[in-house]
């Protein structure tokens, strides 16, 4: 006798239930203590203190108990299953052109990564970090770290990471800038993508993972590419918006009162001005990026990651300690390479607040 | 019913409580984050509480991390279904002294291979050996899934891999990130009847769901097999993996202090076949691992039976009538 | 020299909230501002308005906080729409143009000045003061000239290449000023430009402004809460209270005649004798029967120039000269009288008696 047999007793529901086949469901421990038969007479016993303090939840399984048509709750979670595997096929069709450029991007970046001398990337590197900052100590720091990565051995791995990183976060500002714009236009399209983002930010990333392993082939480098990208563009998309529309509004009336297009106030006032934003939305889409670094291993991703589950799994706690190191070190050095960028946007343009 | 329920849990402990009081206490069972080594932890967890009323605590556990609490904190007392080629570190701590190996919990041992789908062999009978697919890379996909790092069969599938040039042969290897995207890629591979060609233990979820053809490497040597084991092995050389050793390990404390229920522990195993056929129960009813526990217990009593002591065989024996 | 312009409003109605239109039939039918906000929660900014700017004049719309002239303002170029009414420029209702007149009619017949200098902070000096052209697509060659000319006018000749944030606060606003110019349209939109400057420098801008109008005679529509700023700058004055007008016409005739107790309250603190000009107080005629003639005084002298020029005798009396003409004569016993401040109304807006 369930539980909550009277409910459905009292609705008139007792035919729809349906009478429950023996043996069709697995037997739980807990039948299996009472001895395996369901305990008949005591049960209409009546109603004493510790029946209501030990009350069982209305749950799918316990409401299951009392009406075998209501569905339990693994029964969902199958349906969910099921709508996938369903849904797969189609979905695959065109989600899969889609993103195969991404896998040809990084799968391009890491051959690029291992075919380059090392002292040729050192030196690139290097002047790409003087190009955005101008800052000669910065750049002798960033060389600084580079060569010890070189020395410890972690050289080609910091290259898989640092190439996979440069990848996914320029895709993220490729595409989260424009989302953010068109965002700060369209009050009803912030208050749709709002909570999407919210999503992406924390849903744990395995859970997101799961389906991306059915949708793409676990070999492809996009896998580990789209879990990246969903995570770490949610700051550039966020900052974007609000920097948008953080700028100064008597500004923009000037644009619009001196005949300004959509077009010429987008480019000539609101970006520029709403770039300190932006860049820092930048900076935490690295960060963020470089974040997923050993989830996106656990999926088959090259990079520091992969020396960092090697010393989970063996217990190697030097190896792993060490190749943590070497991410964080990465992320100080794109940390500050794109302050000292921001610092100089923000240099150009300097607002007197009133 | 909760009152029955109530009643009746509390008759079959209280009963044998005061008799087996000074004998039992606290146990804690290492409870692995794997299907066949959680329903074993389950089996064995119901064994000791109605039978030797024990006060069990279940440790989330994972075979390195089971390991590692063994050699710190000489705890959990029990670790069901170690595969110790994972976890070489046991080795050390049983010379030691500090932990010592209860069962064989599969006795026929686990099963290490490389496999292909069976419908790939029906088509194409020469991919059921080594040779046969290293002359057709293309026919299984051009590309061998091998173990993530840090996985001790990850050493010797490096080296075999370079004994038999997988790259001169056109092969490519694709080293995964994590066992779960191991499995992932021979169960999507074969739901779409997509060729395959890599690495899997047994008993395993994905291997008692799918039908799988292990490749025929050649023969097992014992000394080839034990270079190619270690990272710096200066000549590779073929040979099949041998059945994996997976142990029922305890502390020498729990084996000294609780000699009965040791002693149970010490009977509890099972065939492989009788594993994957309990885990391919499970995934078609959508089983948790109690209630898997619980189909086990119930199909399999004159079994388990046979693994306790007199005056536990009576207790359960009561809750089976 | 462009065509002096002329603005006409003719019964203006704004109404800001959800359903405006219905609440258009409220407030035509008579419900005031409070019970609008009350009953419907929507905010009544303007209430038939119905005003003549002529065009080459100053036209100074003031009232006090909430009075919306700041709403009023924006609808010359319609950063605003209206809720019903016709605004016409030049004989045109510019609430019929579509898109892309309304954009001709910004870029060339209108130009803004704003409390808050409204710059672009990440542009020169030069280039702000150019913007109104460079929108309109001259290229930086082109501009250049008009707008170093109009900057020297105002008084920052050689400092074009400064950026905004360099400058002080008057000087940002010769900048916009000079942007204004700089386009060379007929109408000059200026909502409360002077308010956010010390009165120091707030007197040298509208000694600047008048100065610049003698020589352009433009139209000019702007936006103060000071009435002596007002007194000063308007040809035509409009006072606003609670979104609808409350007097309009020639300053000094509100100074003399005002019509309502909120306006009495509003000029009872004024320097009367700074405002009022000789114009205004003098009798018609000849002045023979009152003896001797003292002087000739201006027809626009302020009363405290006369005064002065009186040097204390209360017996004086003076011609009173446009040009070479006599108009009229000015006794002192006038000019005394006409000092005298209008009492704070009983049933205004002040709650102590002055």
């Amino acid at each position: 006798m369930a539980t909550y047999d009277f409910i459905f007793d009292w609705l008139g529901l007792r035919d729809w239930c349906g009478a429950r086949e023996t043996g069709s469901a697995p037997m739980t421990m807990a039948e299996l203590l009472a001895g395996g038969k369901k305990a008949t007479a005591d049960a209409d016993a009546g109603l004493s203190l510790g029946d209501v303090w030990n009350v069982p939840p209305p749950s799918l399984d316990n409401l299951n108990e009392a009406c075998p048509a209501i569905a339990r709750t693994r029964d969902m979670t199958e349906a969910v299953e099921n709508g996938f595997i369903a849904g797969k096929d189609p979905l695959n069709v065109v989600l899969d052109p889609m993103t195969q450029p991404l896998s040809w991007l990084l799968d391009g970046a890491l051959a690029l990564a291992e075919a380059t001398p090392w002292w040729v990337t050192i030196i690139v590197l290097s002047l790409v970090v003087f190009w955005a900052s101008r800052s000669w100590r910065l750049v002798s720091r960033v060389a600084a770290i580079l060569f010890f990565l070189t020395i410890i051995d972690h050289f080609d791995f910091a290259m898989q990471t640092l190439s996979i990183i440069f990848v996914c976060a320029a895709l993220c500002v490729l595409f989260g800038v424009p989302i953010g714009i068109a965002m700060s236009r369209n009050d009803r399209l912030q208050k749709i993508i709002i909570p999407i983002l919210d999503m992406l930010q924390t849903l744990p990333t395995f859970v997101y993972l799961i389906p991306l392993i059915f949708l793409f082939s676990v070999t492809e480098s996009k896998l580990y590419g789209i879990a990246i990208i969903l995570y770490a563009i949610v700051p550039v998309i966020r900052l974007t918006d609000l920097g948008i529309r953080l700028v100064d509004r008597e500004v923009i009336e000037a644009a619009d009162a001196f005949g300004m297009t959509k077009r010429q106030k987008l480019f000539g006032v609101q970006i520029p001005l709403a770039l300190p934003n932006i860049m820092a939305g930048v900076n935490q889409t690295i960060m963020m990026a470089l974040a997923l670094v050993v989830i996106a291993s656990l999926v088959s991703a090259p990079g520091l990651g992969v020396l960092v589950l090697r010393g989970i799994r063996n217990l190697e706690l030097g190896v792993g300690l060490v190749a943590g190191l070497g991410i964080v070190l990465i992320a100080i050095m794109l940390d500050r390479v794109t302050k000292e960028a921001l610092a100089r946007v923000n240099a150009a343009n300097s607002v007197q607040r009133h | 019913m909760k009152k029955a329920l109530l009643a009746g849990a509390l008759c079959t402990m209280l009963a044998p409580g005061v008799a087996m009081a000074d004998e039992c206490g606290d146990v804690s069972v290492a409870d692995m984050n794997w299907a066949s080594g959680a329903i074993i932890t389950r089996i064995t967890e119901f064994l000791m509480v109605q039978g030797y009323g024990c006060d069990v605590t279940l440790v989330p556990s994972a075979t390195t991390t089971s390991v590692a609490s063994l050699a710190e904190k000489n705890e959990p007392d029990v670790v069901p279904e170690l595969w110790v080629n994972s976890a070489p570190l046991f080795l050390k701590l049983e010379a030691e002294g500090k932990a010592q190996v209860a069962a064989n919990v599969f006795s026929d041992g686990g099963v290490e291979n490389w496999w292909v789908p069976d419908y790939l062999v029906e088509a194409h009978p020469e991919l059921a050996t080594i040779e046969g697919i290293l002359a057709n890379p293309e026919l299984v996909g051009g590309r061998f899934h091998n173990c993530p790092d840090g996985w001790g069969c990850r050493t010797a599938n490096d080296n075999l891999v370079q004994a038999f040039d997988f790259e001169g042969k056109g092969m490519e290897v694709f080293n995964h990130g994590s066992g779960e995207t191991l499995a992932a890629a021979m169960a999507s591979a074969y739901e779409a009847k997509e060729p395959f060609f890599g690495y899997q233990y047994g008993p395993s979820a994905v291997l008692g769901r799918y039908n799988m053809v292990a490749v025929d490497i050649g023969p097992y040597n014992a000394d080839i097999h034990a270079c190619n084991q270690t990272a710096d092995c200066a000549t590779p050389g073929i040979s099949a993996y041998p059945s994996a050793p997976v142990l029922t390990v305890v502390t020498t404390d729990f084996a000294t202090n609780k000699p009965d229920v040791y002693e149970l522990v010490k009977n509890i195993s099972f065939t492989s076949n009788d594993v994957s056929r309990l885990l391919a129960w499970q995934e078609e009813n959508s089983a948790s691992y109690e209630e898997a526990a619980v189909y086990f217990l119930t199909q399999n009593k004159d079994t388990w039976m046979g693994w306790v002591n007199e005056s536990a065989a009576e207790k359960l024996g009561n809750l089976f009538n | 020299m462009t065509k002096e312009a002329s603005i006409s409003v003719r019964e203006l109605y704004k109404i800001f909230g959800a359903n405006p239109q219905q609440a258009l039939d409220h407030v035509r039918a008579g419900m005031g501002k409070t019970e609008l906000m009350d009953r419907h929660k929507q905010v009544l900014g303007l209430r038939n308005i119905n005003v003549d700017m002529q065009g080459g004049e100053i036209t100074v719309i003031m009232g006090l906080s909430g009075s919306g002239k700041s709403t009023l303002i924006r609808h010359f170029n319609r950063l605003i729409e209206p809720t019903a009414g016709e605004i016409i420029i030049d004989g045109e209702n510019v609430l019929a143009y579509d898109e892309d007149r309304l954009r001709k009619m910004r870029r060339t017949r209108m130009s803004m000045v704003f409390q808050h200098f409204a710059l672009l902070p990440h542009r020169s000096v030069l280039d702000n003061a150019g913007m109104a052209q460079a929108v309109r697509g001259v290229g930086k060659s082109d501009y250049e000239k008009d707008a170093a000319t109009w900057l020297d006018r105002v008084g920052l000749g050689g400092q074009g290449h400064q950026f905004p944030h360099q400058l002080s606060g008057g000087m940002q606003q010769r900048v916009g000023i000079a942007r204004a110019l700089t386009s060379n349209a007929p109408i000059m939109l200026m909502d409360e430009a002077f308010s956010a400057l010390d009165p120091l420098i707030r007197t040298d801008m509208q000694n600047l402004l008048l100065e610049l109008q003698t020589e352009l005679h433009k139209t000019i529509v702007f936006i103060s809460h000071d009435l002596d700023e007002a007194m000063k700058l308007a040809d035509h004055l409009v006072i606003l209270k609670d979104g609808a007008v409350v007097q309009q016409g020639e300053p000094q005739e509100i100074l003399l005649h005002p019509n309502d107790p909120y306006i009495v309250d509003f000029i009872s603190d004024i320097n009367r004798a700074r405002v009022l000009r000789a114009r205004s107080v003098m009798r018609t005629g000849d002045a023979k029967d009152l003896g001797e003639v003292s002087g000739q005084v201006d027809a626009d002298a302020t009363l405290e120039s006369v005064l002065a020029k009186s040097g204390g005798n209360t017996k004086a009396v003076y011609q009173v000269m446009k040009g070479d003409t006599q108009i009229g004569y000015l006794t002192m016993s006038d000019l005394v009288v006409a000092l005298v401040p209008t009492d704070a109304s009983k049933d205004g807006i002040r709650t102590t008696p002055t």
